[in-house]
């Protein structure tokens, strides 16, 4: 017949095996299931005056392309749209592809990137009188 | 109790202090410290440069085993520059566009070095600047002699 | 040996069996955390120019290096000229390259360079496409 304190004494040393050694023994966390990248859209809407610009910066969380549709420009001409890298301040958008373009359905620009922060820019390239008003979609992974 | 089971209980519980402390505190480094040689220079490079007013001018250099740098400002000249001098003259490492100095003087160009220390094997730079004195480009030569 | 004796032994037998196993083998593999540092290079080139900038690896891993910009100041246009990107080590008043490439701004890796702990450096530098000065973006990521 076992003791009560002995009872005790025999459990006491199971404790840490079971306790303070589980940390070891932790079950893996069940794999993620797989899911269908969609790519990102977004629409970028704004002002810009004559001889200025006005950018917006979104993520690349994956490698892949990036498409750039000016879709619309108020009043209707010809401005400069592209895509480029965000400056560490925030404050500039320098540009690695552009293209002087109407609005219109299909991309006007396209290409690819590696993951990280990236920018488009709309700016003027000679032909705003005082200010003109743009719609940019832009797609991404 | 008997004093088997004393036993048993006392070994029982030793046995929990010793097992989960092995877990916990790592036992004292064996390993004794490797007496550490200090080269003398080997290797000599010359920079001659131009540190226009308020700027500076670097020259990396690679120190290939543990042992002495010394840095000398040799030679100060140029238009409206006197070769008495006083510039910066330091020793860092090269990052971005510059050399982050860890140690520097003001001195002017003489003939002993200026500068020196001991250096384990790595990129290093030695860094040449105007302190506020420079009113036009002055032309220098630092000589780097390390191992 | 009694029954006592016996249960107190495989109890003891246990505990030793399951906390020395922590200190000894370890049996999840450790995921190091993969970190990089992300620099943001910019500056601007003229004809026959030359700029490097340094950088410490704290670790072996991949440096990958990214001419993402280049532009005709001041508006800020995009330009294809191409640049020679290079990565090295600093030396003398220079960087002592390993590999370069001559490319195009563009907004994936132009260049990869396997490297150790240590100090390198990225270089951008004209390769006589250069006729006015224009800004760069060098993107470089490293371990």
């Amino acid at each position: 017949m076992l003791t009560p304190t002995f009872r005790v004494l025999c459990a006491l040393p199971l404790l840490p095996a079971t306790a303070g050694c589980t940390t070891y023994f932790d079950t893996p966390a069940s794999p993620t299931p797989a899911t269908v990248e969609v790519p990102d859209l977004s629409t970028f809407s704004s002002d810009v005056r004559k001889g200025g610009f006005a950018s917006r910066s979104f993520a690349l969380k994956t490698a892949g392309e990036i498409q750039v549709t000016l879709t619309s420009v108020t009043p209707s001409i010809v401005i400069g749209v592209g895509v480029g890298i965000p400056q560490s301040n925030g404050s500039a958008c320098s540009l690695s592809k552009s293209v002087e373009a109407a609005a219109g359905n299909s991309p006007q620009l396209t290409t690819t990137a590696d993951p990280g922060s990236y920018c488009v820019k709309v700016f003027d390239t000679g032909q705003i009188q005082e200010s003109a008003s743009f719609s940019v979609t832009v797609t991404h992974p | 109790m008997t004093r088997l089971w004393r036993h048993a209980a006392t070994f029982a519980l030793l046995s929990l202090v010793v097992a989960c402390n092995k877990a916990e505190t790592p036992t004292s480094p064996t390993t004794t410290a490797a007496a550490t040689t200090v080269a003398e220079p080997t290797a000599t490079e010359e920079f001659a440069g131009t540190v226009a007013a308020g700027e500076f001018s670097f020259y990396s250099f690679t120190v290939d085993q543990n042992g002495t740098v010394r840095v000398t400002l040799e030679d100060v000249s140029g238009r409206n520059v006197p070769s008495t001098v006083w510039l910066g003259l330091g020793i860092g490492t090269p990052s971005g566009e510059d050399c982050a100095t860890t140690t520097a003087v003001n001195t002017q160009a003489g003939a002993s070095a200026q500068l020196s220390g001991t250096y384990a094997p790595g990129i290093y730079c030695a860094r040449v600047y105007d302190i506020g004195n420079l009113i036009a480009s002055a032309n220098f030569t630092v000589s780097i002699a390390h191992p | 040996m009694n029954l006592q004796a016996r249960l107190m032994a495989a109890a003891a037998a246990l505990l030793l069996g399951g906390c020395s196993k922590n200190a000894e083998t370890p049996t999840s593999s450790t995921t190091d955390t993969p970190t990089t540092s992300t620099v943001l290079y910019a500056g601007s080139l003229s004809a026959g120019g030359s700029r490097f900038y340094s950088f410490t690896a704290s670790k072996a891993g991949t440096a990958t290096v990214m001419l993402a910009s280049v532009t005709s100041p001041p508006r800020g246009a995009a330009l294809d000229t191409p640049l020679g990107l290079g990565i090295g080590r600093p030396a003398g008043t220079g960087c002592s390259l390993s590999s370069s490439v001559t490319t195009g701004p563009a907004l994936t890796a132009q260049l990869q360079e396997a490297v150790g702990a240590g100090i390198y450096c990225v270089n951008v530098y004209d390769v006589g496409q250069v006729s006015t000065a224009v800004d760069f973006v060098v993107r470089f990521q490293y371990p």
